[in-house]
């Protein structure tokens, strides 16, 4: 199992309520943990197991959502 | 289509795109849907609440719900002055609330009750923020002043119910950090 420090930029997320769509979309997704939506910096930042769930799919459900992501950072 | 319904439907349209590229009217309908969601909750808690919380909910829930209601009212009413959209529906309220209601939750202890409603008030300075923004870009000066009068109100009630809870005041509620960032 790797662990890694993801960091998704946003476009600017213009009401707190895109915040709330993003973490309850997020929530409780498999492999995902210490989920933080920033709001005024339009960020969205977790810890990812690689064994359970990948970026991709993070990205694909936030593309769904309305909220594409322009740029990931991973950290290990 | 009759007047009535093209009417609304005009209103649909508009909401959509205020809500989309968001307006100071946008935040404030959210506000108000906050408010009206949140004293609800208040009223919940204050009739189910036990433990030591309800000392808390006897002496500060009724002047909880009757400040949020009159918010609600003196908001709904500078939406109105600056010819803006105003929720006024059980619909409505619900599509732009951001906070969450479970009947359920009467049942926890009154001390996660309250903390529900302080992480609720803390949720609220949110939107209140972004709508003050919003406002002063609009210069909507009415509404600026009244946000800036809930803001500070909820600050003092979010202290009040964390002080008695025994925490520190931002403890559990949203801080936006970026310390370790990239």
């Amino acid at each position: 199992m790797a662990n890694f420090k993801v960091t998704m930029q946003l476009d600017d997320l213009s009401c707190p309520s895109c915040m709330i769509k993003i973490q309850k979309a997020l929530t409780g997704q498999p492999g995902l943990s210490k989920l933080n939506v920033l709001f005024n910096a339009s960020k969205i930042k977790l810890v990812l197991d690689d064994t359970a769930n990948n970026i991709e799919n993070i990205q694909n459900i936030l593309n769904h959502l309305g909220y594409p992501v322009q740029k990931v950072t991973v950290k290990e | 289509m009759t007047n009535q319904t093209s009417k609304y439907e005009e209103e649909l349209q508009r909401a959509e795109f205020e809500h989309h590229y968001p307006t100071a009217g946008a935040m404030i309908g959210h506000i108000i849907a906050n408010l009206s969601i949140h004293s609800l909750k208040i009223k919940q808690a204050r009739l189910f609440a036990t433990d030591h919380a309800q000392l808390f909910f006897t002496q500060f829930a009724q002047d909880w719900y009757q400040n949020e209601q009159t918010y609600i009212w003196q908001l709904s009413q500078s939406l109105r002055d600056e010819d803006e959209l105003i929720p006024t529906t059980q619909s409505e309220i619900q599509t732009y609330t951001g906070l969450t209601e479970d009947a359920s939750l009467k049942y926890q202890a009154g001390a996660e009750q309250l903390f529900d409603l302080i992480k609720d008030f803390d949720t609220q300075l949110l939107y209140i923020t972004k709508g003050i923004a919003l406002a002063q870009k609009e210069s909507h000066f009415g509404e600026i002043k009244q946000l800036e009068q809930l803001y500070s109100w909820i600050k003092a009630q979010i202290t009040q119910g964390q002080l008695f809870l025994g925490h520190s005041i931002k403890e559990g509620l949203y801080v936006e950090s970026e310390d370790d960032d990239e």
